[in-house]
């Protein structure tokens, strides 16, 4: 007999069906049905009528990211809920999120229209390669939430432990630069990402390099209280410790600054604020960096103190780092690769990326989606950091993969394909049962 | 010359007591560490726990085999970095605490070599016949004020920032403790005080001066200090805590 399917009963692993031994008629997993955490939305929660609550990706100090099923859609999303701790609890059974107290009152409520206000900007912004796309968002339970496409990989900082705690400056700088190129578009916009650092920027399965969790929210000033607080350590520069600092494109400057010291060194340089009256900072190359002499020089001026000596935007930090040479030769590679797509051969051996076998024909991005400022034509779905850092004569490969390469396509799916695509699994399976 | 010690760590106005304090002394070998978890962040009280141990665990595994380098500045430093190691890992299995994190104060000594260390707004005081000469630079912005020329070392007591902390262990990335190392061994009439924001802020340094020269243990000194603090305090205060380390004529 056919079951209804509710949202007791999806897979929150793969969105099949479960049986009512509550194991999955399409990937075979028993679901998981203990408790989440108080504070936390339970799982299967159904968000806005839409999206079905999976798990808790983690915590900050300014919102819960979940894991969680589009239903109209079938595909997974996170979700970013603003909850700063602290500051709210949440109401068991409602979910509801209330301000725990009076003199807390204006400051989450001043966080919470910043956090809105910069989901609506982040949705007309979709789309670029180098950031995680907002796919919706919306209040409820008296808080409000972002929709962004859900990111399977690790963060860079987890990427670098894995290669030994330190990678050299042409792999940061091949991994970053989709990030920096989509960095510029953003800043066209007046936006300010505020937050950079290894552990928001996710290298995907595909070899995507993606942004996550612009700042907004932490940006105001949760005063009023007197419980110790801690600030960024280590990425923010100093005007971002002061209240009418003046924050733009410089502010990422010097987060990306850190990132890359950190990446190279494997440790931070003193914080901004310290530097301000005594700076003990050391060259990346004096502790064991490998960094070219124009790289290390333009890491340093991504590094000063005071805005006024840093590179104002991204643009010159680029030309600084990847040299005027290097730029001209990116640009002339994306020609290349528009007038003469390569082939399938040459993609595999410098991407661990393969064909689709039977999988759907790549087709073109969703129509909701706003085009991205013009990206080189692509012969294949993102294969991300595209060209190598140009250096000497030793081309390197592009990022190299964190992952197992995966024998099914990455392809960017419609959301038809993807429906498509549950809908044989699951035939497929109650064929099996049967 | 011999180092007695006393200590304590209070709850105050507060639900739950976040600081940790522990303390390793034998004639003139110590280690001595308060930590202060940071209120705001669920679980913390694990972490100034785990980094307070952690410290004296490899303070006395590093002393049983090698007590000159044990008390070295490197090696201070590398018991501050893995008790930071420590309190992530801890908090990678438990996700309820990620986002916990917890200031350090220590100070490790064989009686020639004191090296100091700290990390947060949780002090360490030194007393060389009981007249303060070394004090810790505070990581919040109150500090940075004063560093700037803007407010008084006095004044961080009361100042609007002194909650908003620059540095602090057990976070996302790995930060530098401030080391100092004294040059001079210890000689009886020193004094060490370590304590958390809880305390010091209502115990001015030369009524900690007067009290420990009036006082004739460790014990009494803590003692004369609380008294201090317990008039002053208002309602709903901080959890405090503080070690007193007096070295004496054997
Ligand atoms: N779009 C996404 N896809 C997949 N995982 C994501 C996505 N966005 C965030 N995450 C993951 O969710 C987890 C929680 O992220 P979140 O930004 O809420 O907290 P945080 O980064 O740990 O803290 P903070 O917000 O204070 O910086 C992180 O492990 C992050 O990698």
């Amino acid at each position: 007999m056919a079951r209804i399917r509710t949202n007791k009963n999806i897979c929150l692993a793969c969105f099949g069906d479960l049986d009512l031994q509550r194991s999955c008629l399409a990937c075979g997993k028993k679901a998981d049905d203990t408790p989440s955490l108080p504070h936390h939305l339970p799982q299967r929660t159904v968000l806005n009528n839409r999206y079905l609550i999976a798990k808790a990706l983690g915590e900050g100090g300014f919102g819960i990211t979940y894991l969680a099923w589009d239903l109209a859609q079938g595909i997974k999303t996170a979700i970013k809920e603003y909850y700063p701790s602290g500051y709210v609890n949440r109401v068991p059974k409602s979910n509801q999120v209330i301000i725990n107290s009076k003199q807390n009152q204006a400051a989450s409520n001043r966080g919470l229209k910043r956090f809105i206000d910069e989901a609506k900007v982040l949705a007309k912004i979709k789309n670029l390669p180098g950031i995680v796309s907002v796919r919706d968002f919306f209040s409820a339970n008296g808080t409000a939430y972002i929709v962004m496409e859900f990111l399977d990989g690790i963060s860079l900082k987890k990427y670098m432990q894995r290669k030994g705690g330190k990678i050299t400056a042409d792999e940061v700088l091949t991994i970053l630069r989709p990030v920096m190129e989509s960095l510029l578009e953003v800043h066209k916009l007046g936006l300010v990402h505020r937050d950079i650092s290894p552990d928001n920027i996710i290298i995907t399965k595909y070899n995507e390099v993606k942004l996550i969790d612009f700042g907004a929210a932490k940006q105001s000033n949760l005063d009023g209280k007197s419980l110790s607080i801690v600030l960024k350590q280590g990425f923010a520069p100093e005007e971002q410790y002061r209240t009418h600092g003046e924050q733009g494109p410089w502010t990422d400057v010097y987060a990306l600054g850190v990132t890359i010291y950190y990446c190279i060194t494997g440790k931070l340089p003193p914080e901004s604020i310290q530097r301000m009256y005594k700076d003990t900072i050391v060259k990346a190359s004096e502790i064991g960096a490998q960094i070219s002499p124009m790289q290390e020089n333009a890491l340093l001026k991504s590094l000063a103190v005071y805005a006024k000596n840093r590179y104002q935007d991204v643009k010159q930090l680029m030309a600084g780092l990847y040299g005027i040479r290097a730029a001209k030769l990116f640009e002339q590679a994306a020609a290349q690769k528009a007038a003469a797509p390569r082939s399938a051969a040459a993609l595999r051996s410098d991407i661990p990326f393969t064909a689709p076998r039977a999988a759907p024909v790549p087709a073109p991005a969703p129509a909701q989606k706003t085009a991205a400022p013009a990206p080189a034509p692509r012969a294949a779905p993102a294969p991300a950091p595209r060209a190598s850092v140009p250096h000497a004569h030793a081309p390197r490969a592009s990022v190299p993969s964190a992952h197992t390469p995966r024998a099914a396509a990455p392809s960017p799916k419609t959301i038809e394909d993807r429906k498509r695509e549950i809908a044989q699994n699951r035939a497929r399976h109650l064929q099996n049962k049967k | 010359m011999k180092i007695l010690t006393a200590s304590l760590c209070k709850i105050g106005g507060r639900d739950y007591n976040q600081d940790f304090v522990t303390v390793s002394a034998s004639g003139s070998n110590a280690c001595l560490v308060v930590c202060d978890g940071l209120g705001s962040y669920t679980g913390s009280e694990d972490a100034s726990r785990l980094c307070a141990e952690k410290i004296k665990d490899l303070f006395e595994q590093v002393s049983e085999y090698d007590p000159a380098r044990a008390v070295k500045r490197i090696y201070c430093e590398a018991y501050i970095e893995n008790a930071h190691h420590f309190v992530t890992s801890h908090k990678e299995r438990n996700p309820k605490i990620a986002q916990s994190c917890t200031t350090v104060a220590c100070a490790i000594t064989d009686g020639t070599s004191t090296t100091f260390a700290h990390i947060g707004d949780t002090r360490v005081y030194f007393f060389r016949n009981h007249k303060l000469t070394y004090q810790s630079k505070d990581h919040s912005l109150s500090q940075v004020a004063v560093e700037l020329g803007q407010i008084k070392l006095r004044d961080i007591r009361t100042h609007k920032d002194q909650n908003k902390l620059t540095r602090v262990l057990g976070s996302d990335y790995f930060v530098q403790a401030d080391i100092e190392s004294l040059q001079k061994p210890l000689n009886a009439g020193d004094s060490i005080l370590l304590c958390t924001d809880g305390f010091w802020e209502y115990v001015y340094e030369e009524e900690a001066e007067q009290d420990l020269a009036s006082s004739a243990t460790p014990e009494e000194a803590l003692h004369k200090m609380e008294k201090r603090l317990l008039a002053r305090i208002p309602r709903f205060n901080d959890n405090y805590s503080a070690i007193v380390a007096m070295c004496k004529e054997d």
